[in-house]
This record gives structure tokens, C-alpha cells and sequence, in this order.
């Protein structure tokens, strides 16, 4: 189980509860798509599965480990090893190539550097592999980021959160600023390598039409009712 | 690897950060050479005379006596009776014993009659003197009559008459005024210039004390300005006149060298207890450090100015470095995102901070060192400041490091505060 919520309440300081999740469960290698309108806590779910922020009330279990019971520390090291991230937009260190923004994970995840040097020798070789599949490899590794055009940065961060093989993949409006033909093209890429690897994905989007194709649909509602939240398979 | 992201981070922000550096640089730059000067202008002070243990004067106050015949500043005090000279120079334990007579003037210049001994003896900042051209005035004699009005001129007061040697110069009677009367009979011929030492020698214009005399023969028989007939009154004097006769009664003081230092107080006792006249024998060095310590308020100030700029750079330092850190919002959502902690953030910045005013420092602290160095000559000609390059002074280390630590406790300002954002931002990282 790489996820697992029960009465998970989270709510902003001083403020009425953002976010009600009675129950859910993500297996290895599921997909979990999670929509509904702005406001409503849709990031907030990403920033406790990441260990960012801890819940208000309930348990909120990532790889066995309950996050509340976790320390700062461990938090941030869970989230190094077993979690990659992609943001909707600059997802990457503008000072950093295409390459070095990859390999950021596997420097400061003993356990992913690990994984990939098994898998592949060197992570610059997976790095390579990931480039291959995302339609990356024309470009040279050591391309300043800022050459890149919007879709081609969306796709190194994803090549950069499959660095080593994490469990999981959390993506918050990941194609909002891609168009249609690459919005399609991303998602394919992104649950291709999922699958490949195994890997259990969490992808926050206010784009409905993009559901389908995902294992399970968490759908929230207005955060000024508060209701309750169905899992459908 | 925090250590190499922190580099390329840095080198990415490079224009701004030079800036920050410079500012750093300048204030370091101002604050060292506030307490080198600080230092360097005392010494240069306390060793305007050199090599001279004792003063002798008559009685008083020693730091107008040292004014008058170091600096020839304020009002000339008695003299002494110039047969002190021969005693003293038989003094045991003495060394030396050269006469110092002032009074007259050059232009603007004093003049200083004296023995061409003092040529031999005197020292500025413990530098002996040295002739830029020609020799020093010859000692007069039975058979060297015309060195009486033999003269050598300091550096500042060659270079700003542009004085030739074997240039006839004319002297003028006691202090500088429109009414001074001149010496006309008595021209006196440049023989030599003294290289620039920095001290008030270098303003002064030297004559042997017959030279002195010789000026003032006939001035107290004859009423002041009678003209002409005066005038080959003082001739005829001076032709027909013993160069004995030409000895001077009195001095405005003796300067003395002793042959053991370590006996400077026994000699001292023993020169002010002479019987025929009372007598003070002052020690240069430390008079004059007593003076420069009325001076410390001025001092004071412009070390307070000092520290005030430089802790106000620093400020500017805090400001500039929590201005460029909204633009790296980004950057440390990014670095959250992949596993860094909070702390790093705030180490990131700190460290970086620490390192930039360090570099400013170091630049600041070099570039003060090279001006110093091409400064140099023109501090100890027009200032009469030696400066010593990497004769860094105690306290200017501390100030430096007392810089250093504020600015690692700065650091803590932008540090904390990208440590809050990492925690409040979440994974939500702001638009950039």
C-alpha cells in the first residue's frame, strides 16, 4: 500500500476544515486522479501526502509510515527517497543544465543513487534512458534549461521524478500550461513510465476530460461545503 | 552538494552579488584605513624628531617648548644661555649636544640655525637625513669665512620657491608680516636640499647658528629700518669681526644625544639640576605621545564614523540579500520538493551571505593595502604620515572580525526568513 487515508481532516490555522477524506487507498503501480473546482484543497491533499504539511485530524499513511508520527527530518527524507515531484510550471533550477536538474534526486537520495546505479550503472545513464523515452534526446544534456520550451521542461521534470525509481510520483497540474496534443503526449509519457516502473502516481488537475485514464478518481468539492468525498474505481 | 548548488546558485546571481561584495569592500576599505591612519598618524606624530633623546630648553611647559621648536607652532619660549652647549657636550654620558636657534623666517619657512652636526644626528621617523642635491652648510671657520652664509633648505621649501643651489636668498627678521624687516646685508647662498622626510624639517630652512648671528649683528645698536646707514654699519661690523664674536649668548634650545639610552633618566636629573639657570630636558617621543592624546576626541570620531558606515553597509548587505531572495522563492520549492530540509535552505543562504561579506572583506581589505602602497609617498610628503603597508593594527583585525561576525548574525535575517517560506509555501511554490 503506498497510500492510506482514513478521517483525514486538514484545515489552515484558524480556519474551518479545507479538506475531509473519509477513506482511500493507492496500491503499487495505481494511478490516482484527483479533480474538483479551485479551493478546494486539491494542493493541500499533495502538500500532506508530501509530507509538507502534517493533517489536522486522522491518519494519513505514505509507505507504511503514518507522516504525523514522522519527524521533520524523516519526513523530508521519505519525500527524498521515495517520492518525485512535478510542479504545473519552472520546475527547474535555472542555473542548472537539463542534466543536473535530473540528477538533483540521486544526489540527495542515497537510496535512489543506489537504485539507479543497479538499474543502469550510472544515473547520468538513466538520465539518458529517461531522455530517450520522453523524446528528449535530441537535445544536448548540457542545454541550459531556459532553451527548453514549456513542454520540453515539463518533461525533464518528469525524467527528473523517475530519477531512481521512486515509489511515487505526485503531479499537481502538471499539463495547465501545456496544449492539447502535448497535454495527451505528457500524459502517455508520464503513466508509461509509471507503469514501467512500477510506480504509483498522484496527479492533481482541474481537467476533467483527462480522468479516464487514470486507475482511481478522487473528486473534492466546494471547500465552503464541505462533503464527503467518493472513491470510484 | 549543497556546497556546489550553492556555487552555481551564486554564480547565477553574480551581478548582484558583486555588488553586494563592493559595498562590503568599501566599508572595509573605510574602516581600515581609519584605524591605520589612526595608528600611522600617531607614530608619524611621536617620531616627528627621532634619534633626539633630549630636549633641552629653560624651564616650563614641555609641550609648548616642544611645539615651538618641533613645529613652530604658538609662542617661543625663553632661550637658554648658549654656554649650556659646551656643558653639556661634556656631560658624561652624553653623546652629542647640537644648538637650536629659531626666530627668523624664509617667506614662510622658520629657520633654524643650528651646527651641521644636526645632520648627522637628527632623524624623522628614524630615518636619517638625506641630501636630495648638494651638501650640507660647511662648519664656519678661521679659514672658511663664507661658509657663515652657507644655507641648505627642507624638501617642501626647495620644491615650492624652486630654489636652485648657489641661489641667493634673503631672510626676513622674526615672524612672517608685511613690516618684518629683512636681513638685506646678510644673503645667504643654497648649498644643499634635503631629501622629503615627512617631518617638519622638510618646511624649515637651515643655517649654521653663526649664519644666525651673523644676521643680527648691529640690529640691537642701530634703531630697527634706519636704511642704508645701518646697513654698512652691519657691514664693517661683520668684515672686521672675530668668528668668535659670532657665537650666539642664547638658544631656543639644545638637542641631545646620549651614548646609553638606558641612563636617559640619570642625564635627565643631571641637566635639570644645573645650578646657573633652571632648566627642563623634555623627551620628545613621549611629550609628543601626550600631545596626540588631546587629539584622541577627534580620533574617537572618526573611528565612531567608521564603524557606523561600516555597520550601515552591512544593513545594505541584509537588504539587498532579502531583496534578491523572493526571486529565488522558486529555487528553494524546487530544492523542498526534491528532499531538501528547511534547514538547508536557511544554511544555503546563510553560508552564502557569510561568504559574500568575507569576500568583501578580503577585497576591501586588499585594495585598502594597495592604496596604501601608492599613497605612500604622497601621505609622507604631504601629510607627513609614514604609512607602514601590512602594518595592520590590532584593534583594525578586531574591527574586521567584529564585521565578519555581524555580518554572519545579518545572515540570519534573509536565512530565517527562507527558512519560514520553505515551511509556509509547501509544495504550492509561488509563480514566478
Amino acid at each position: 500500500m503506498v497510500i492510506s487515508l482514513s478521517q483525514l481532516v486538514y484545515a489552515w490555522p484558524g480556519q474551518p476544515p479545507l479538506l475531509r477524506i473519509e477513506a482511500l487507498t493507492l496500491e503499487a503501480g495505481q494511478s490516482l486522479f484527483v479533480g474538483g473546482p479551485s479551493g478546494s484543497g486539491k494542493s493541500s491533499l499533495l502538500a500532506l501526502l508530501s509530507g509538507v504539511v502534517l493533517p489536522t485530524a486522522g491518519d494519513c499513511q505514505v509507505l507504511g509510515q503514518s507522516i504525523a508520527s514522522l519527524s521533520p527530518v524523516a519526513r523530508d527524507r521519505l519525500r527524498a527517497d521515495a517520492m518525485g515531484i512535478v510542479f504545473q510550471q519552472f520546475n527547474l533550477l535555472p542555473y542548472l543544465s537539463m542534466m543536473d536538474n535530473v540528477l538533483l534526486p540521486v544526489q540527495v537520495s542515497h537510496q535512489r543513487l543506489k537504485q539507479s546505479c543497479e538499474q543502469y550503472g550510472t544515473p547520468a545513464k538513466q538520465a539518458q534512458v529517461l531522455f530517450e523515452r520522453l523524446g528528449l534526446s535530441g537535445l544536448p544534456s548540457s542545454t541550459p534549461v531556459h532553451r527548453l520550451s514549456v513542454g520540453q521542461q515539463q518533461r525533464v521534470a518528469v525524467a527528473r521524478a523517475f530519477m531512481g525509481w521512486p515509489k511515487l510520483v505526485i503531479a499537481d497540474e502538471p499539463t495547465s500550461a501545456l496544449d492539447d496534443d502535448n497535454r495527451d503526449a505528457f500524459l502517455d509519457l508520464l503513466l508509461g513510465l509509471a507503469n514501467e516502473g512500477s510506480t504509483s502516481v498522484v496527479m492533481v488537475s482541474h481537467d476533467r476530460r483527462l480522468a479516464d485514464r487514470f486507475d482511481l478518481q478522487l473528486w473534492l468539492g466546494n471547500a465552503k461545503s464541505v462533503q464527503s468525498v467518493g472513491v470510484e474505481r | 552538494m549543497i556546497w556546489g548548488l550553492a556555487i552555481k546558485s551564486a554564480w547565477s546571481r553574480r551581478l548582484g552579488l558583486s555588488f553586494v561584495v563592493l559595498s562590503v569592500a568599501v566599508s572595509a576599505m573605510l574602516v581600515l584605513s581609519v584605524f591605520q591612519l589612526r595608528q600611522d598618524a600617531r607614530q608619524s606624530f611621536s617620531q616627528a624628531v627621532s634619534g633626539v633623546d633630549l630636549m633641552v630648553g629653560p624651564r616650563g611647559s614641555a609641550p609648548e617648548f616642544l611645539l615651538y621648536t618641533v613645529f613652530q607652532l604658538g609662542r617661543p619660549s625663553r632661550n637658554v644661555q648658549a654656554s649650556h652647549l659646551e656643558t653639556l657636550e661634556n656631560m658624561p654620558g652624553v653623546a652629542w649636544a647640537v644648538p637650536l636657534q629659531l626666530g627668523d623666517r624664509y617667506r614662510e619657512a622658520p629657520v633654524w640655525g643650528t651646527s651641521n652636526a644636526l645632520f648627522d644626528v637628527f632623524r624623522v621617523q628614524q630615518q636619517p637625513l638625506v641630501f636630495a642635491r648638494g651638501r650640507a652648510f660647511a662648519q664656519p671657520s678661521a679659514d672658511n669665512r663664507s661658509a657663515v652664509f652657507e644655507l641648505v633648505l627642507g624638501a617642501s621649501v626647495a620644491s615650492r620657491y624652486r630654489h636652485q643651489l648657489g641661489e641667493q636668498i634673503v631672510l626676513t627678521h622674526g615672524d612672517v608680516s608685511e613690516l618684518a624687516a629683512r636681513h638685506e646685508q646678510t644673503p645667504f647662498k643654497v648649498v644643499g636640499v634635503l631629501a622629503p622626510t615627512g617631518g617638519s624639517i622638510d618646511r624649515a630652512v637651515l643655517v649654521s647658528v653663526q649664519g644666525f648671528e651673523a644676521m643680527h649683528v648691529g640690529w640691537g645698536v642701530m634703531p630697527m629700518g634706519s636704511g642704508s646707514r645701518m646697513a654698512s654699519v652691519q657691514k664693517e661690523l661683520l668684515a672686521d669681526m672675530p668668528l668668535d664674536a659670532l657665537k650666539p649668548s642664547s638658544l631656543t634650545a639644545i638637542l641631545v644625544g646620549l651614548q646609553d639610552r638606558s641612563r636617559i633618566f640619570q642625564v635627565r636629573r643631571q641637566i635639570e639640576n644645573t645650578t646657573t639657570e633652571p632648566l627642563m630636558a623634555v623627551l620628545p617621543g613621549v611629550t609628543l605621545d601626550e600631545l596626540w592624546q588631546v587629539l584622541s576626541v577627534a580620533e574617537n570620531t572618526l573611528l565612531l564614523v567608521g564603524l557606523v558606515v561600516s555597520l550601515a553597509s552591512l544593513m545594505s548587505v541584509a537588504a539587498l540579500m532579502l531583496a534578491g531572495l523572493s526571486a529565488r522563492r522558486r529555487e528553494f520549492a524546487i530544492l523542498r520538493a526534491v528532499g531538501l530540509s528547511p534547514g538547508a535552505m536557511m544554511r544555503l543562504v546563510m553560508l552564502e551571505t557569510a561568504a559574500v561579506a568575507l569576500v568583501g572583506l578580503l577585497l576591501g581589505l586588499l585594495a585598502q593595502q594597495l592604496g596604501l602602497m601608492l599613497a605612500a609617498d604622497w601621505l609622507r610628503q604631504a601629510m607627513g604620515v609614514a604609512v607602514r603597508v601590512w602594518s595592520i593594527p590590532t584593534d583594525a583585525w578586531l574591527a574586521l572580525g567584529a564585521m565578519l561576525l555581524t555580518a554572519v548574525v545579518i545572515a540570519g535575517i534573509p536565512a530565517w526568513r527562507a527558512y519560514r517560506w520553505s515551511l509556509s509555501d509547501g509544495l504550492s511554490a509561488p509563480q514566478a
